[in-house]
């Protein structure tokens, strides 16, 4: 079968690969529809998540049709139109069992990485290196889904492919970043990046009763999309001063939750980001945590700070300071996705979550190459590049 | 008495030579007596005691552990050369499992040798541990291989990568 693997820095290429086959009894097989790029894949690509080896298949955010089912699998039969969700949980652990799912206990078959990394290791994720488990990635014909029974949602009629496809990893990580981080009716929030994750951020934080949403990008055709589909107020970080701005409309409180969905390859204007791009180059810090020291700075005196973008390990001038003495709460998390996909679906197929505009280009799998090279460099108003597996 | 005839040059040369190799080697030694000594003197909190549980926490009751009083098959097949406790943890966050050997294995050079060949008794009990909760919690042992992929370039970060994969579920902090 066709899939996009990875080949070394910033390479890419469509490969034929051996189809998958179930290796599980609770394994499912589906064959892919669509899949998308996120922005966490750029950080693999550019090996600042240096645990990819040439010929791993990329990609973690897919929908598609069962077309295998292991003897175990109760809930799904083959044909059902399913949406996958892209961290792997086995849905019985006490992480699991607690809605911490991305923090299961049996997902990742390769602990002792992330355990010599961080001291514990998360649950597995598809096309997300060997240190998230070394799963094959969906942008490939077909993939396999352990622990199908809980990964896999059916869609239901009223909600097309193409809006189905984000409530695999985009749209229920907005949702986790809003629910874990607090937001209440009345609150101001703040998400920095306007992405396909921000954006469902955004959203779930107005579903949540905030009162005001403010999206901060650079992008304007990002920040138009948040006006237009997600109703949420914005800021071009390059042409205003941020912080400034969220102060005035906070009556000089600050946001009461502030969402960082950027992660460890941040942009900013000024020498901030010329010592972070150089401190990252020279691997003197893996992260450029640019945005979340904002955050930080920006949020209230005893607000919510969450880290929703991804990082891999070290970051340089971490305002600890101003996280201990203004009594902020910091907190992340990998997204919980088996916890929030049916609300989300639900919410779709009645209406009240748009998504489909986030796929700005759909294209063939062959064009995975360029698809990424267009999503990576923001060219032609690329918000997510969508690959239709079938052409 | 050939080294009468020598020209001076040689005799210099013969004379740093015997030097630099003696210097060498009291080098060496006076470093294997250094290392040898800053481990001795390792802080308490470094050096790793030799009866160390290797614990685990099942979400599982104490009675769904060992039906029957039989061990999961990972768990009995590690015989008797190591005790194996259950307690109740607490908050309802299920059984936690002990494992240590009888008797500790080999350490020093020699138990660094069988680590880097992967044939410890602490790897055998880490992977016991990790497949035995699997099976009680999952009713499987999670496989990954094979898993479709492109060609794969002989590269060292590569060759790294799947060093620390075929380890990964008999090491860690566990």
């Amino acid at each position: 079968m066709k899939a996009l693997c990875w080949t070394g820095i910033n390479k890419l290429s469509v490969e034929d690969v051996d189809e998958p086959r179930l290796l599980n009894d609770h394994d499912i097989i589906v064959k892919v529809r669509l899949s998308t790029t996120c922005g966490s894949d750029l950080h693999l690509i550019g090996g600042y998540i240096p645990f990819m080896r040439s010929g791993d298949v990329l990609g973690h955010e897919f929908m598609g049709e069962v077309a295998e089912v292991g003897p175990a699998v109760t809930k799904h039969k083959v044909g059902d139109r399913v949406v996958v969700c892209s961290f792997i949980a086995c849905g019985n652990c006490w992480y699991c069992q607690n809605g911490l799912f991305s923090l299961c206990d049996n997902g990742n078959p390769n602990p002792a990485i992330t355990e010599a990394l961080w001291g514990f290791a998360p649950g597995g994720c598809f096309g997300y290196s060997h240190a998230m488990g070394g799963y094959a990635g969906c942008h490939a014909e077909y993939i396999r889904v352990p622990y199908g029974d809980h990964g896999a949602f059916s869609i239901p009629d009223e909600v097309d492919d193409l809006a189905a496809l984000f409530a695999s990893d985009s749209a229920p990580t907005g949702w986790t970043g809003a629910d874990l981080g607090n937001v209440a009716p009345g609150d101001v929030v703040a998400v920095w990046g306007a992405g396909g994750v921000g954006q469902m951020a955004a959203a779930a934080a107005l579903a949540k009763g905030a009162d005001r949403v403010v999206v901060i990008d650079r992008l304007e055709n990002r920040l138009h999309q948040v006006s237009e589909h997600i109703g949420a107020e914005t800021l071009n970080y390059e042409q205003t001063n941020v912080a400034a701005e969220l102060r005035e409309l906070t009556g000089g409180r600050g946001p009461d939750v502030c969402i960082e969905a950027v992660g460890m390859e941040a942009h900013s204007p000024g020498p901030a980001y010329l010592y972070d791009q150089a401190k990252q180059q020279l691997r003197l810090q893996t992260d450029r945590p640019t945005a979340v020291r904002e955050a930080i700075h920006a949020c209230r005196k005893g607000g919510t700070v969450f880290v929703l973008g991804v990082f891999a390990a070290f970051v340089d001038k971490f305002p600890l300071g101003a996280v201990m003495n203004k009594g902020l709460t910091l907190r992340g998390a990998q997204m919980h996705g088996h916890r929030y996909i049916p609300a989300i679906l639900d919410r779709m197929a009645s209406g009240q979550l748009s998504t489909s505009h986030l796929a700005t280009h759909v294209l063939p799998l062959d064009d995975g190459p360029r698809g990424y090279q267009m999503f990576k460099d923001k060219t032609d108003g690329c918000v997510r590049s969508v690959f239709r597996i079938d052409g | 008495m050939a080294d009468d005839h020598r020209d001076p040059a040689g005799i210099r040369e013969l004379i740093m030579n015997r030097v630099t190799r003696a210097a060498l080697v009291g080098g060496l030694t006076v470093g294997v007596v250094a290392v040898r000594r800053m481990l001795r003197q390792m802080p308490k909190s470094l050096q790793e005691p030799k009866d160390r549980w290797l614990v685990l926490t099942v979400n599982k009751r104490q009675d769904e552990i060992a039906p029957h009083n039989t061990w999961p098959q990972p768990l009995a097949d590690l015989g008797d050369e190591v005790e194996i406790e259950l307690r109740q943890a607490p908050g309802n966050r299920g059984t936690e499992i002990a494992v240590r050997e009888r008797e500790p294995g080999q350490t020093g050079p020699g138990g660094t040798t069988s680590r880097i060949a992967g044939r410890t008794r602490t790897q055998d009990i880490r992977s016991a541990l990790r497949r035995t909760k699997q099976l009680l919690e999952t009713g499987e042992v999670l496989a990954v291989d094979p898993q479709p992929h492109g060609r794969r370039k002989p590269t060292p970060g590569g060759a790294l990568i799947a060093a620390a994969t075929n380890r990964a579920g008999r090491e860690g902090v566990l």
